[in-house]
C-alpha cells in the first residue's frame, strides 16, 4: 500500500474547509500535516475540531512536509495563497473562484503549468455522475445540435465572510455563477462570447443577493445561470444545482441533488441521496499529484469560470452586455 | 354563490371546433352549460364537435348569431372564441352590441397593436371580455398566488417558471408558425408571464433569447428573465423541445419561506392502449378542470355584473410583456418595461 500523501491546508475559512479536513482524516491516500490561517479565532477552532497543527505559511507546510496544499480560505485570499504554494513548489486544488482579478490569477496559473505543478479548480460537480452522463450525451451527439443551456445554482445566502465584497469579491455572482460556467464550458467545450446580467434584490450592505444572468456563445447556443442566495432560512437544505441541455434531437437533465429522504422533523429538512463528490474530487487531485497527471478541473478551468463571474459583475454595473476575456479557454480538453 | 343555477349560462355560441374548441365544450359541459351552436368554418369539424355537445352546426359566424340571438337574460348569452390567434379580432369585432359575456383564447393577439385592436373591439360593443389565462385557474397556481398575496408579493426576491413539453398537435401546427401563434413567447410563455404580471406587476426590464428553429419555422424554446430591480429576479423557461410529458414547475422564494411546484405533468400518464404504438393515454387527475374553474368564474363575475377575472387590459399587458421578450430574443438586448403609455 503507498503511504499516505502529506496535505496541507492553506485558508480554512471556506464552508468546504471542515469537510476537506475530515476527509484527509478519513481517506487512506491522504493525511493532514498542517494549515494556515490568517484568522486567530478560526484558527483555533479549526485547531481543536482536527487536532492539525497551525503554521505560518506555505513555506512552513513544504518544510512540515507537505506536498501539496488545499487553498481554501475566503475569496481574497486565494490569490496570494497561490502565489506561496507556487513559490513553495506545492501542487494546489484551491476553491472557487481563484481570486478576485483574472488578470492577477492568469500569472499564477501560467506560473503552475511552467513548473510543471498541478492546479486544480474545486469545481466537484464534474464529478456528479448525471453531469458527466450529460456531458457524455452531448459530447456523443445524442442529443443532437445544442441549442440552449438552463441551470440553476439557487441557495441560501452562506454568511460568514461570503456577503463582505472586500472578502468574498461580490455577491451570489462570486460564489454560484462559476460552478454553471465550469460545467456549461466543459460540456460545450467552448467559453461564452458576452453575458448580460439583470438585477434582483440585494442584500443590506448592497451586496447582490438576487440577480440573472444570460450567457451568448458562439453560433447561437446561449444559456441561462441563476446564481441566487434565494432559499430562505426556512429551506430544508442549503440549495442545490441543476442543468437541462437542450439539442435539437431531445432534452437532457441533470438534477445531481434530486434524491432525498424528506424529513419532518423540526425543522423540516432533507437527508440527500447524493455521492460524496468532494471526496471523488479529492481521490482526483491526489492521483493528479502522485502521478504528475493533469486533475478533471485545472487552474485554466477556473480561469475561465473567473472571466465569466467578472463579465457578470460588469454587465450587472454598466447595464449592458459584457464581453468575456477567451484567452486560455475554457472547456480546454484536459 | 350557492349552486342554484349561477353555475352557468343557459347556452353558449363556440366558435371554433378546434382542439381548444373540443376542450372549452367539454369544459362548459363540466358546468352544466349547454352549447347551443358550434361555429366552425370546416362543416364536418364543425358537425363532429356539435354532435358531440348535442348543439347546432354552423359554418358561418353570421348566420349562427341570426339562428342564435345573443344578449344579456337571452338564451344564448355566452360566445367562445376559440379560433386561431390570428382571427381573434375579427371575431370579437364581428360580434354585436350587448351585455354579455365573451370568452377568447390567450394570447389575445399576436403583438401589442392586435391585442389593443382586440380590447377595442370588446370596448366598442359593450360586453364583457374574459381572456382566458387558464393557468391562473389551476388549483395550485391559484394556492401560490393567494399565498403571495397574503405573505407579502413584495418580500419574493426570486421565482423560476416552467413551461416545457413536445410540440402541441394543431391544425396545420399554426403554433409552430410565429406569424400565426406568435411563437414561443406568446403562446406558451405568455402563460407564466401573464402569472408573474398578476403576482408582481409588470419588471423593469427583460433580457430573453430564444432558438430551436426548424427551416423556416419559428423558435421552439425560449428563456426569459425579468427583472424587478431591488425587489427580485424571476426566470422562465418555456419548451416545445422536451420529448417528455408537458410538465410545469414554479419555484418561489422569499423572506417568508419557498412555494415549490415540483416539476410535474398535470396529467395522468397511461400506459398505450394495444396496438396504440407507444402513445401515451393522459386523463386529467382532477375532478374540475381548470378549464371549468375559469369558465365557471368567468360567468360567475358576469353574472354578478363585475369585471372579468381576467379582463382585456391583464391580457393586453401580458402580450405586451411576450412581445418585449421576442423583441429582447430577436435584437440579443435586455429590453426595459416601456411603461403603462398604451
Amino acid at each position: 500500500m503507498t503511504a499516505r500523501l502529506p496535505l496541507g491546508m492553506l485558508g480554512v475559512a471556506h464552508v468546504h474547509a471542515a469537510g476537506y479536513a475530515a476527509w484527509l482524516r478519513a481517506a487512506g491516500s491522504a493525511s493532514l500535516v498542517g494549515f494556515v490561517e490568517p484568522d486567530d479565532t478560526l484558527a483555533a477552532a479549526f485547531a481543536r475540531a482536527t487536532g492539525a497543527r497551525r503554521l505560518a505559511d506555505a513555506a512552513a507546510l513544504a518544510a512540515a512536509g507537505a506536498r501539496a496544499v488545499i487553498v481554501a480560505g475566503d475569496n481574497a485570499q486565494s490569490g496570494p495563497a497561490l502565489a506561496g504554494a507556487l513559490a513553495s513548489g506545492l501542487p494546489a486544488l484551491a476553491e472557487k473562484p481563484l481570486g478576485l482579478d483574472p488578470d492577477a490569477t492568469a500569472p499564477l496559473v501560467r506560473g503552475f503549468a511552467a513548473a510543471g505543478l498541478p492546479l486544480a479548480t474545486a469545481f466537484p460537480m464534474r464529478f456528479a455522475p448525471s453531469v458527466t452522463a450529460l456531458r457524455d450525451a452531448v459530447r456523443a451527439g445524442e442529443l443532437g445540435e445544442v441549442v440552449a443551456l438552463v441551470g440553476e445554482n439557487v441557495g441560501r445566502f452562506p454568511g460568514l465572510w461570503f456577503g463582505d465584497p472586500a472578502r468574498s469579491g461580490g455577491g451570489c455572482l462570486t460564489d454560484h455563477v462559476s460552478h454553471l460556467a465550469d460545467l456549461f464550458g466543459w460540456i460545450l467545450g467552448r467559453a461564452p462570447v458576452a453575458v448580460t446580467t439583470v438585477p434582483g434584490c440585494d442584500l443590506d450592505n448592497g451586496t447582490e443577493r438576487t440577480a440573472g444572468l444570460v450567457l451568448d456563445y458562439p453560433d447561437g447556443v446561449y444559456a441561462t445561470i441563476d446564481p441566487s442566495w434565494a432559499r430562505p432560512e426556512s429551506y430544508p437544505t442549503w440549495g442545490g444545482l441543476s442543468l437541462s441541455v437542450v439539442g435539437r434531437r431531445g432534452t437532457g437533465s441533470a438534477r445531481p441533488f434530486a434524491r432525498r429522504v424528506d424529513a419532518w422533523l423540526l425543522p423540516p429538512r432533507w437527508l440527500r441521496d447524493v455521492d460524496d463528490l468532494d471526496a471523488a474530487m479529492l481521490a482526483d487531485f491526489v492521483r493528479a499529484v502522485r502521478s504528475g497527471g493533469v486533475p478533471r478541473a485545472t487552474g485554466m478551468d477556473g480561469l475561465a469560470a473567473l472571466r465569466v463571474v467578472r463579465a457578470a459583475q460588469a454587465s450587472l454595473r454598466s447595464g449592458r452586455p459584457s464581453a468575456v476575456d477567451r484567452t486560455g479557454g475554457a472547456g480546454e480538453e484536459a | 354563490m350557492d349552486a342554484s343555477g349561477v353555475g352557468g349560462p343557459r347556452g353558449v355560441l363556440l366558435v371554433g371546433a378546434g382542439a381548444m374548441g373540443r376542450v372549452h365544450a367539454d369544459a362548459w359541459a363540466e358546468i352544466d352549460a349547454p352549447v347551443a351552436c358550434v361555429v366552425d368554418p370546416d362543416g364536418g369539424r364543425a358537425r363532429a364537435l356539435a354532435d358531440r355537445a348535442g348543439a347546432h352546426a354552423c359554418t358561418d359566424l353570421q348566420a349562427a348569431l341570426a339562428r342564435h340571438p345573443i344578449g344579456r337574460g337571452r338564451a344564448v348569452e355566452a360566445v367562445d372564441v376559440c379560433v386561431p390567434t390570428p382571427a381573434h379580432v375579427s371575431v370579437l369585432a364581428a360580434l354585436p352590441a350587448g351585455r354579455y359575456l365573451v370568452v377568447t383564447e390567450r394570447p389575445l393577439g399576436r403583438d401589442p397593436a392586435e391585442a389593443r385592436a382586440a380590447a377595442s373591439a370588446a370596448r366598442t360593443a359593450g360586453y364583457d371580455l374574459f381572456v382566458a389565462h387558464v393557468v391562473r385557474f389551476f388549483p395550485a397556481y391559484r394556492a401560490i398566488a393567494e399565498t403571495v398575496r397574503e405573505r407579502g408579493a413584495d418580500d419574493v426576491w426570486h421565482a423560476r417558471l416552467t413551461r416545457i413539453g413536445p410540440a402541441p398537435r394543431g391544425a396545420g401546427d399554426w403554433f409552430l408558425d410565429e406569424g400565426r401563434s406568435g411563437g414561443i413567447f406568446l403562446d406558451l410563455m405568455i402563460h407564466d408571464l401573464d402569472f408573474a404580471l398578476d403576482l408582481f406587476g409588470p419588471p423593469g426590464a427583460v433580457v430573453a433569447r430564444a432558438g430551436g428553429a426548424q427551416a423556416g419555422g419559428a423558435a421552439r424554446h425560449g428563456a426569459a428573465w425579468l427583472s424587478y430591480p431591488g425587489r427580485r429576479v424571476v426566470h422562465l423557461e418555456a419548451s416545445w423541445m422536451y420529448d417528455g410529458p408537458f410538465t410545469t414547475a414554479v419555484d418561489l422564494n422569499a423572506a417568508w419561506g419557498t412555494l415549490a411546484l415540483e416539476p410535474q405533468s398535470p396529467t395522468l400518464e397511461l400506459p398505450a392502449a394495444d396496438g396504440d404504438g407507444g402513445g401515451r393515454r393522459a386523463r386529467a387527475p382532477l375532478a374540475r378542470t381548470p378549464y371549468g374553474l375559469e369558465l365557471e368564474a368567468a360567468w360567475r363575475a358576469h353574472a354578478a355584473g363585475k369585471a372579468p377575472p381576467v379582463d382585456a387590459d391583464a391580457a393586453v399587458r401580458a402580450v405586451r410583456l411576450a412581445s418585449l421578450c421576442r423583441d429582447s430574443a430577436r435584437l440579443g438586448r435586455t429590453l426595459p418595461w416601456p411603461g403603462d403609455a398604451p
